[in-house]
């Protein structure tokens, strides 16, 4: 039996459970007992994320059936935004569960709107919400990070005036599949040859250390168990062969605390927003070591490569060297 | 936290003020001008910053405490260089709070280093967190100290 929850009761149950001072109001935003963020979002980049959002669509390995994010800024003095994120689902015995977390503190950079999730009862980090700038302003594309794992999630904008709709199911999709619909880069593979350059993270916890930057990064890697790369690049190209059709090939450097590393791509497919390519080891002929998988951004590549134990997000844009 | 440090930047500004001297490019009790302070700062940091990236990377938290440890030394040296500098009465403050900086950072680094030798992977990833928050890249930059604001590559393995 799916619950079945009237958004009212948890827009008011998130916000007050959250320790903000007010309830929600669509249009005017939210007070808080919560200190201020260090980084600001800047309304020109926040403003077109606030809203009430329903889950439309979850991977269906986080087990989540529905769920409601909020986001908005703050009504003080220096607003700044936060959000509140009601999930319901279900544990791996089958028992239904609720969760109710803040979303803050919110930061904007490479086109992306991020911040950790915040548990209401203990304030601990329990996962991460990355939202892309979104191409429809009624939905939110983005991954989720829950309960170990990170999922595809997409919202649906919620009527502001309406807080009695019932909470629609979400609906269950498979993760990205392994082999996407079509051969190469995309419907003219010509288009995407050339030369990208790593956009570097402003997840980059060194950037602002100066000699230190190589320590923290190395420290925040082995203390959060997370790789950030810092440079990198990615040149795609055609591959010419006297027996087959050309094909696209690509390589890419990524550099990151503790290594740099050179990984051939071949096999590249898509699907809508979606590239994928096979990383091979020593050359384009090598054994299969690694997946990158990537989503068209605007202009960039957001994806991730997989070698082995090795993970890491990546970000590229046109240009460099 | 920022008052402090404005207050402790103050009170090292006022103490290396009292120093006294006069000329450009001089000796550790001179005021440096603008130009020549920038100059042998950078040139402190440039040193630093090799030294740093040519120390090999930890791959593990095993490793992590003796690579704290070679990266704290390159640090306490440098911020004993860079105190020896003494700026000119309009950089005084600023300076010091980018002193103040690396100082907050080596204290830190050795919470790292402790952290790291016992295996707790929280507290380095806390630690750590605190050397990113001191910013010395920041107070650097807001001094016009190019080469002690960029982050240092990391090294490769």
């Amino acid at each position: 039996m799916p619950r079945r929850t009237p958004i009212a009761s948890i827009a008011v149950t998130c916000l007050a459970a959250a320790g903000l001072a007010a309830a929600a109001h669509a249009t005017t935003g939210v007070g808080t007992g919560l200190p201020q963020p260090r980084v600001d979002v800047a309304h020109s980049d926040g403003d077109q994320f606030v809203g009430r959002y329903a889950i439309g669509e979850i991977d269906r390995r986080a087990k989540i059936t529905s769920g409601q994010l909020q986001i908005d800024y703050t009504d003080t003095r220096k607003p700044f935004l936060i959000g509140s994120l009601a999930i319901f689902g279900y544990d791996d015995d089958g028992r239904q569960q609720s969760s109710h977390s803040i979303t803050y503190p919110y930061r904007f950079g490479d086109e992306t709107l991020s911040a950790p999730v915040i548990s209401q009862g203990t304030y601990q980090r329990i996962g991460a919400l990355r939202l892309p700038v979104p191409t429809d302003p009624d939905e939110l594309h983005g991954q989720l990070t829950w309960r170990g794992g990170t999922y595809q999630v997409a919202f649906d904008r919620l009527p502001a005036s309406d807080l009695q709709t019932e909470l629609p199911q979400a609906k269950q999709i498979d993760p990205v599949p392994l082999r996407l619909r079509h051969d190469g880069l995309g419907p003219t593979d010509a288009d995407w040859y050339g030369r990208w350059r790593l956009v570097p993270s402003t997840a980059d916890a060194g950037r602002t250390a100066s000699i230190y930057a190589p320590l923290v990064r190395i420290a925040s890697a082995i203390g959060d168990d997370a790789t950030v790369a810092d440079s990198g690049s990615l040149l795609l190209f055609e591959v010419e062969s006297r027996t087959e059709p050309p094909r696209p090939g690509g390589m890419m450097t990524v550099h990151a605390p503790g290594q740099t590393r050179a990984e051939f791509l071949t096999d590249f497919r898509w699907d809508g927003p979606w590239r994928s390519a096979i990383v091979r080891g020593g050359s384009d002929e090598g054994p299969v070591v690694g997946r990158f998988l990537a989503r068209v951004s605007g202009d960039r590549l957001v994806g991730t490569l997989t070698n082995g134990d090795f993970r890491v997000e990546l970000t590229f844009a046109r240009g460099g060297r | 936290m920022r008052r402090a440090l404005g207050i402790a930047a103050v009170v090292a500004a006022v103490a290396l003020a009292g120093c006294g001297g006069g000329g450009d490019d001089g000796g550790s009790t001179e005021k440096l001008s603008h130009e020549a302070l920038v100059r042998r700062a950078n040139a402190a940091c440039r040193t630093a910053s090799a030294s740093v990236a040519r120390i090999p990377a930890a791959g593990s938290i095993d490793e992590l405490g003796d690579y704290a440890a070679s990266v704290g030394a390159v640090g306490e040296r440098l911020a004993g260089e860079l105190s020896r500098l003494t700026p000119s009465q309009p950089d005084a403050t600023s300076y010091g709070r980018f002193l103040d900086a690396l100082r907050a950072s080596n204290a830190q680094l050795r919470t790292l280093r402790q952290a790291a030798d016992a295996g707790d992977r929280d507290a380095v990833a806390s630690a750590a967190r605190k050397i990113a928050n001191a910013e010395p890249g920041t107070y650097a930059a807001v001094i016009g100290l190019d080469v002690c604001a960029a982050a240092t590559p990391s090294p490769d393995s």
